[in-house]
């Protein structure tokens, strides 16, 4: 719905400014399309509503649409700007800078009232390829397993995947979802769910009295030092992408979206990444990984 | 109006009824029988009332003068966008879908190992199969309960009740789909888990279930019309034979309103069928039979709304394959509709 209306939005943005001539340099309107990773969009949209503020004169409109989405876009040039909450693969990496914007973790996550404490990888790997149906089977209560996993292309699935070491459609789910809040939802409504969110989101959850317990995960606690360090290990880096300036082909770097960019990474918002639950960056955020 | 609630009979009992008034038991049987003689000649009356169907060929003056001509134009055009939108959705659909019908086929999109992509694999069958359950599921249940409705605020209902059910009814209509699909996963999803041998919520059963709430305002709408164009003549005269209000309803108003319940009907499954964001938020979305109401299922348009985003070429036109065949699905129920009140007039047509 969001999305959707967010498509619509920029849409007549796009047909409006085109009218008015936004690509015109004298024009005083500045228009960045960022689009990709739905775990991004909430904190690039509040980023942008700062930088805004500060600069009257730029309208930022943020879609979300997966990472997939957001890497394909930023080399198209059908955005500004991508989004994209997985590492790149291969090929993927070619022609594209990336900027680092914060860190995720991804864990899995019950409902509070589960008496479950942790899970050992034997016992996740087992749980979401159907191997142990019941809680009672991994030291639990008596009561079926309601396995949550997320729909193919989405970043969460192919990370867990990764971890568990098993292909996506390995995955013997009762329940997919989309979107995250969605996803947290369904398990805030069933004692006997068991999904994989990120962090942040599932922390904001928490703090806004949902009733969920986020698993730690190999012995190791999701919490904002573990994931910077890597020591958490379905940590996850947020990315921004634009076209590489060495590329070929491509136009002059956008002074705007240079700004943007240099704002985003930088100190001034790092408190609205902390808000949403990510973990902001160190010193080096500017810095290709 | 003359056919309101207020104008038929009140009650059996308290209809003059010459037969009854002594109440002797023994004069049951004939009473009976004479009832049943005098309602038949009732429905004959009523029912041989001539229900004309005017169409522009035949039952308005030629077009003629300026005015005429230039309402005509506009009408023409105004005719032609809604058809030309209509054309240029479907053109779009099976242009998009083409890739995926040309290359993987229909037989593998019908008959494949399964449903994922990235391995190549692209069998539609069990999300064809999860929209038409929760579609069919959902009118088993939504039709009897509009008609019910639809019957009870124009017969039964007093004026005040009427008027307050047309209004939630109409309020049933507006809510935006998202908000169903909130209440479904919030409140409907962990009440059916409580019932459920499996532990979930998210299942056929609550695809049903939410799809009735969404489209019995369609139905109950349309079936309302329906019975309010039923000719207040045939009800006058039938009340004013004596009819009970259950044989005015069951053989006068219903029959007379059948073409218009069918035709609501057929929005009802087509609304069902296209409905996407509440059947992504309770079904649970696993592409597989379901054996049971209790299984989660996924539908053809969630599987679209889910994957859109994420798809690339060959996984994309696929989906959209499977859009193209919801489309042809809704045809053939069109199809279906025109069809059936074409019988529906036929069995009605005058002796």
């Amino acid at each position: 719905m969001r999305v959707s209306l967010l498509t619509l939005a920029s849409a007549l943005v796009l047909f409006v400014g085109g009218c008015d001539g936004a690509t015109d340099a004298e024009s005083p309107e500045r228009r960045i399309l960022l689009t990709g990773s739905s775990t991004i969009a909430p904190l690039a949209t509040e980023i942008a509503a700062r930088f805004e503020q500060a600069n009257p004169n730029v309208r930022i409109d943020v879609e979300s649409g997966g990472s997939s989405r957001g890497i394909r876009d930023a080399r198209s040039g059908a955005a500004d700007v991508g989004m994209s909450s997985r590492a790149l693969r291969g090929e993927e990496e070619e022609g594209l800078a990336q900027i680092r914007l914060a860190f995720d973790g991804v864990a899995f996550v019950v409902h509070a009232d589960n008496p479950i404490g942790e899970l050992s990888d034997e016992d996740l790997l087992a749980i979401y390829t159907g191997e142990r149906m019941r809680w009672s089977d991994v030291g639990g209560e008596d009561a079926p397993i309601v396995v949550v996993s997320r729909a193919e292309g989405r970043s969460e699935l192919d990370l867990v995947a990764e971890y568990l070491d098993i292909e996506p459609s390995a995955i013997r789910a009762d329940v997919v979802d989309g979107e995250t809040q969605q996803n947290l939802k369904t398990v805030i409504g069933n004692v006997n769910a068991i999904t994989y969110t990120s962090v942040g989101a599932a922390e904001f959850a928490i703090l806004e009295g949902s009733p969920l317990k986020i698993l730690p995960l190999a012995g190791v606690e999701a919490t904002s030092a573990s994931i910077r360090s890597g020591e958490f290990p379905l940590a996850r880096p947020l990315i921004l992408l634009r076209p590489d300036a060495d590329r070929d082909g491509v136009a002059d770097p956008d002074p705007t979206v240079d700004a943007y960019i240099e704002f985003a990474t930088g100190p001034d918002v790092s408190d609205l990444a902390i808000g949403l639950g990510y973990v902001p960056l160190a010193a080096d955020a500017t810095e290709t990984p | 109006m003359t056919s309101d609630a207020a104008s038929l009979p009140e009650q059996d009992d308290r209809r003059p009824d010459a037969s009854n008034v002594g109440g002797a038991s023994h004069a049951a049987s004939d009473t009976a029988s004479a009832r049943t003689a005098r309602e038949d000649f009732a429905l004959q009356v009523s029912c041989s009332a001539a229900m004309p169907d005017c169409h522009a060929d035949d039952a308005f003056p030629p077009v003629s003068g300026h005015l005429d001509r230039v309402a005509r134009w506009l009408l023409r055009s105004c005719a032609a966008i809604g058809v030309g939108v209509a054309v240029l959705c479907c053109g779009f659909v099976a242009y998009e879908a083409m890739p995926a019908l040309r290359t993987i086929g229909t037989g593998r999109l019908f008959g494949d190992d399964g449903w994922s992509p990235r391995s190549g694999l692209y069998d539609l069958t069990p999300m064809l199969v999860g929209s038409a359950a929760a579609a069919l599921g959902s009118t088993l249940l939504t039709v009897p309960l509009g008609v019910g409705v639809a019957v009870f605020g124009r017969f039964y209902a007093p004026r005040p009740l009427a008027t307050a059910l047309n209004a939630a009814v109409a309020l049933l209509a507006g809510i935006p789909s998202v908000v169903f699909g909130l209440w479904g996963l919030t409140v409907l999803v962990p009440l059916l888990a409580s019932f459920s041998d499996l532990g979930q919520g998210q299942s056929l059963l609550a695809g049903m279930l939410v799809l009735t709430a969404m489209t019995l305002p369609v139905v109950t709408l349309a079936a309302g019309a329906a019975l309010a164009a039923v000719p207040s003549e045939q009800l006058a005269a039938a009340s004013a034979l004596g009819l009970r209000r259950s044989l005015i309803v069951t053989r006068i108003a219903l029959p007379a309103a059948a073409g218009g319940i069918v035709t609501g009907t057929t929005l009802q499954v087509a609304r069902a069928i296209g409905e996407t964001m509440a059947v992504l938020m309770v079904c649970g979305n696993i592409v597989r039979m379901p054996d049971t109401v209790w299984e989660p299922i996924r539908t053809l348009t969630a599987n679209i709304a889910l994957e859109m985003g994420y798809a690339d070429d060959l996984h994309r036109s696929a989906l959209f394959a499977g859009g193209f065949f919801l489309l042809l699905a809704v045809g053939g129920l069109l199809t279906l509709e025109q069809a059936t009140r074409a019988g529906l007039a036929w069995r009605r047509r005058p002796a």
